[in-house]
């Protein structure tokens, strides 16, 4: 059997075909290309619709002949369209024969030109290729999405993480970011500090509820300030009632003298200050050094705490102090009375505790002062 | 189903009945999807459950529920990427309908999921022809009349399409006949 279609045949199955004769006049056309090339007539030269732009050959038969075998791009003069496809030449009636089809060039519309699928032969896979560049739209689209999302995320990431690190130490939040969920570490030697406002609940009845926060957002505000310029840990304020430590959660050795120099700022910028309203403002500062727990306990409102007698001490100092001065206890004496000058007050009667010794800190040793001074 | 479809019966459902109620109708018949996704394959019975649960609460009748999906399907993958393959697949409703076979099988290729069902066209004259439509899945039928008349719509025509064979009812297939009108001006 020797079977091939028949023209009609034919046309259907390569609608992008043409015949030429040995002058390259057009003979024959599918019937895709006339709406490719709306003036198309049979008869004129191809070159006037067409360019061979691949190979770069001149428009010859005899050139044509030579690159049967190559790969043929044919560019449409009008509208830059490229056919792509093989060339073959019969010998015996001198005639050109071209089939080809559409290069789905990503700018091609092919709406443009009033091409269907009908226009298509069923087997090829020029129309595949429109799918694909769809789907390739489609994907672009969606990867948008994820890059958009994905800033999204890393912004609100950010929001939560500046959240997080204004409520807890650095280390601590990347401890409870890795997952660990009870963070309990212990201190051999650490400082804390406590500050209560005195006469705050008769002046609460004074003032409005306004004046006092007001009064306490100035004061606080300030000792957060001390904060960073002493590299101490604000552990809360609860009220009028403000609590530091010193040596957490990163260990150091001069716990003691950072939280005493605070103290120290504290209480001159309080003495400094003009009384608020005509209402004299003072207090009392507490501070005890020791052993410590320290760390996150609970998954509900995490809050760096500290446990321990260390803890208590301090703030039975506080308790038990004097408006204006910080009464300290000998832990935190003997660890700072090189640098410090400490007036004793002799026992003081610790609830739970029974009588313990403790000083005032009044201020850095002078002598000290001098000897830091001329090295 | 790609997610594509579900996404689609999603955007439908939140246009005409408002977000609350697509929460709900999420809720009981989606619980442990978070986000459709286009590409992703979803079990039949989410589809289904989901239109099923719309006519349960919205109280329209589950065929006309699945008509109007039906075209709004088409109008939602016009601008959901498929504009392009939409608009080339004929510049008539015939020509378009006679062609969305084709279309079909060239889009399982990518999807190899995809189990897409198939149209073709007979007795096609100047303004009617018959539809037959085959599906591997049970009772989406009634999305068939709504499709070809979102299909009219891309072309700026009308059709009417009446349902003259029926699959529940003992035929081999669905069998529809569709009229369509003269192209309307621009």
């Amino acid at each position: 059997m020797n079977y091939s279609p028949n023209s009609a045949q034919f046309a259907l199955i390569h609608p992008f075909h043409m015949v030429m004769d040995n002058r390259m006049l057009l003979q024959q056309a599918g019937p895709a290309i006339p709406k490719l090339v709306p003036g198309l007539q049979i008869g004129s030269p191809l070159t006037d619709f067409f360019q061979i732009s691949r190979p770069r050959i001149s428009p010859t038969l005899e050139a044509v002949e030579e690159l049967q075998g190559s790969a043929f791009l044919l560019r449409c003069v009008e509208n830059g369209v490229i056919l792509k496809g093989q060339m073959l030449v019969d010998e015996s009636r001198r005639l050109i024969f071209f089939v080809g089809s559409l290069v789905m060039d990503d700018r091609l519309e092919l709406v443009k030109y009033g091409l269907t699928l009908s226009d298509f032969p069923i087997h090829d896979s020029s129309m595949d290729q429109v799918i694909f560049r769809q789907q390739r739209l489609i994907n672009k689209k969606l990867e948008d999405l994820v890059h958009e999302r994905t800033s999204e995320l890393a912004a609100e990431q950010a929001k939560s993480d500046s959240l997080l690190h204004a409520m807890l130490p650095a280390g601590i939040v990347e401890r409870l970011k890795l997952g660990e969920t009870l963070i309990a570490d212990k201190f051999t030697s650490a400082t804390v500090l406590f500050a209560d406002l005195v006469g705050f609940t008769p002046l609460t009845m004074e003032l409005a509820a306004t004046e006092i926060i007001e009064l306490l957002e100035g004061l606080f505000s300030h000792f957060d300030s001390l904060i960073a310029k002493y590299g101490v840990e604000k552990i809360r304020t609860i009220g009028d009632n403000y609590m530091v430590a010193s040596g957490v959660p990163v260990p150091r050795p001069d716990h003691a003298q950072a939280l005493a120099h605070m103290a120290l700022d504290m209480s001159e910028y309080i003495h400094s200050r003009p009384v608020y309203r005509d209402k004299r403002v003072d207090f009392r500062i507490g501070i005890n050094s020791g052993p410590l727990i320290a760390g996150v306990i609970g998954d509900k409102k995490y809050q760096y705490d500290l446990w321990g007698d260390t803890v208590n001490t301090a703030s039975r100092m506080e308790s038990s102090g004097t408006a204006g001065k910080i009464q300290i206890t000998r832990a935190t004496y003997e660890l700072i009375k090189e640098e410090f000058a400490c007036e004793p007050r002799g026992k003081v009667t610790v609830k739970g505790k029974g009588e313990l010794e403790t000083w005032y800190l009044a201020g850095v040793n002078p002598r000290h002062r001098m000897s830091t001074a001329t090295p | 189903m790609y997610g594509m479809v579900n996404l689609a019966i999603q955007e439908f459902i939140s246009q005409r009945f408002g977000d609350p109620v697509w929460q709900d109708i999420k809720k009981r018949a989606a619980p442990d999807i978070s986000h459709f996704l286009t590409m992703e394959q979803y079990p039949d019975d989410v589809t289904v459950g989901m239109v099923n649960v719309a006519a349960e609460i919205t109280g329209e009748k589950l065929p006309s529920l699945l008509d109007a999906i039906g075209e709004f399907w088409v109008e939602f993958a016009l601008r959901s990427g498929y504009g392009e393959l939409l608009r080339i697949i004929g510049t008539t409703l015939p020509e378009t309908l006679s062609n969305l076979d084709n279309m079909h099988t060239r889009v399982g290729l990518s999807f190899p999921d995809l189990k897409p069902p198939s149209f073709w066209c007979t007795e096609v004259t100047d303004h009617s022809l018959i539809l037959h439509y085959q599906s591997e899945r049970e009772g989406l039928g009634q999305m068939v009349p709504g499709t070809v008349r979102g299909l009219a719509a891309m072309l700026n025509t009308t059709a009417s399409v009446q349902q003259i064979a029926d699959r529940e009812d003992g035929a081999d297939h669905n069998r529809y006949l569709v009229t369509f009108g003269t192209e309307r001006e621009g």
